[in-house]
């Protein structure tokens, strides 16, 4: 089977900071903890003056023209995100018209959050083999819209960006190998309960107020180490790849406190665990690709193999063992707020 | 396997984790919520230093059982019987 490669991957973040210091923490105290333990100094906000799709606009448009790819020779187009433009149509869509990217171009977006990256890597590998499309892209980004100022146990933690991933078809390179895991029956750990039609459906009236997302802590922490780990455990013996073997592994950046516990049960060695949450926070699907760009641009010139993995919302997961060979990593984005 | 936790042990541990403390002035009847300022931060960091330690997840309708160190280990023990 002809196997797909990584060609490119870029990231567009908005160029204004927010420093952990602005936010209403309750005490100076509270803040500095805060950013020992959960790892965010600072990370950027687009303020709902751009989307995820403006974000990934950007992103896909300069790893276009940096790779010279005619934009017509892209067949698919995927958007992971869950702050969409609208909730219809799905803002692939409308990224085909901005990208100029050709009519016969399959675009859809696909509801997925911290593991969605792999999710989608997978998704359009597929569809190019058994479509035999030459060309594709996946966007992942988050703006956060869903996450309430007040709430300052996730606010402070989630950060804006869009990212692009280039991938073609090559006979020179080795097969990717994923693995899935979904379970639906803790989908309370991390959700925004008024947010879709099962609100109404269970009889809420109240429209468009109480959306916001909620994340239950502990729950998360058991999911991400009693159930991430071990399953990262058996992907590992799977494929027979190992903390020598593999070059870096990146991880969704979901806390450093959780995170560094992960890496250590793992037995990972540091130089080879990258972390973007300290500039960036937690973006969500764009998370991998974020830390890809800012933490290994240099090292994805040479032969590397990665493995990467997106655990969370859901409850969801997805690790990917990926070989790269001269990758064109851009240098990271920067997209000044629209004036309002 | 029942874990047998040695206060001094757990203490420790704390008191690593969270440099404000004077482990002097901690006792087994040390109530929880005055060694450690209570925030969703520091529950978390205080679960993942036990989970570490001891393999125990700390449950979140367990954390208001909890109120003093020596109950912490026995919260611990039992879990890990």
């Amino acid at each position: 089977m002809v196997e797909i490669r990584l060609a490119g991957i870029a990231a567009a973040v908005p160029e204004t900071k927010v420093l952990m210091e602005q936010l209403p923490f309750p005490t100076s105290k509270h803040k500095d903890q805060f950013t020992r333990h959960v790892g965010v100094s600072e990370k950027r906000f687009s303020n709902n003056l751009l989307t995820a799709g403006d974000l990934c606009l950007s992103a896909a448009t300069q790893l276009l023209t940096e790779l010279q790819w005619d934009s017509s020779s892209v067949g698919v187009l995927v958007l992971i995100t869950q702050s969409p433009d609208r909730l219809m149509p799905s803002t692939a869509i409308n990224l085909q018209e901005k990208l100029g990217l050709p009519h016969s171009c399959l675009a859809f977006d696909i509801n997925l959050g911290c593991s969605g990256w792999v999710y989608g890597i997978s998704v359009v590998s597929s569809l190019m083999q058994t479509q035999g499309i030459k060309r594709g892209l996946v966007l992942a980004g988050e703006t956060s819209v869903l996450t309430s100022e007040d709430y300052l146990g996730y606010f402070p933690l989630m950060g804006d960006a869009g990212t692009a991933a280039a991938l073609e078809l090559s006979k020179d390179i080795e097969p990717m190998h994923f693995q899935f895991y979904s379970d639906g029956s803790r989908f309370q750990a991390i959700h925004a309960p008024n947010s879709g039609a099962r609100h109404f459906a269970d009889g809420g009236i109240e429209s468009g107020l109480k959306y916001k997302a909620q994340m239950d802590a502990a729950q998360v922490l058991r999911f991400c180490l009693h159930d991430v780990v071990p399953n990262i455990q058996s992907f590992m013996e799977k494929h027979q790849a190992d903390t020598e073997n593999v070059d870096h592994f990146v991880f969704h950046q979901a806390n450093q406190l959780i995170n560094e516990s992960m890496r250590k049960k793992l037995n990972i060695p540091v130089g080879k665990f990258p972390y973007s949450i300290g500039q960036f926070g937690n973006t969500s699907s764009a998370s991998i690709p974020l830390t890809i760009v800012t933490q290994l641009n240099e090292q994805l010139a040479s032969k590397q193999t990665l493995l990467c993995s997106g655990f969370g919302v859901g409850l969801s997961m997805a690790h990917v063992l990926l070989k790269t060979e001269h990758v064109k990593c851009l240098p990271l984005i920067e997209v000044k707020l629209p004036v309002r | 396997m029942k874990r047998v936790v040695d206060t001094e042990g757990l203490i420790r541990l704390i008191t690593s984790e969270f440099d404000d403390i004077d482990p002097k002035c901690i006792t087994p009847e040390s109530l929880l919520k005055e060694v450690i300022e209570w925030n969703s931060i520091n529950s978390l960091v205080l679960s993942v230093v036990i989970e570490s330690e001891y393999g125990v997840l700390l449950e979140k309708e367990d954390y208001n059982q909890i109120q003093t160190i020596s109950q912490l280990m026995n919260y611990i023990e039992k879990k890990t019987d």
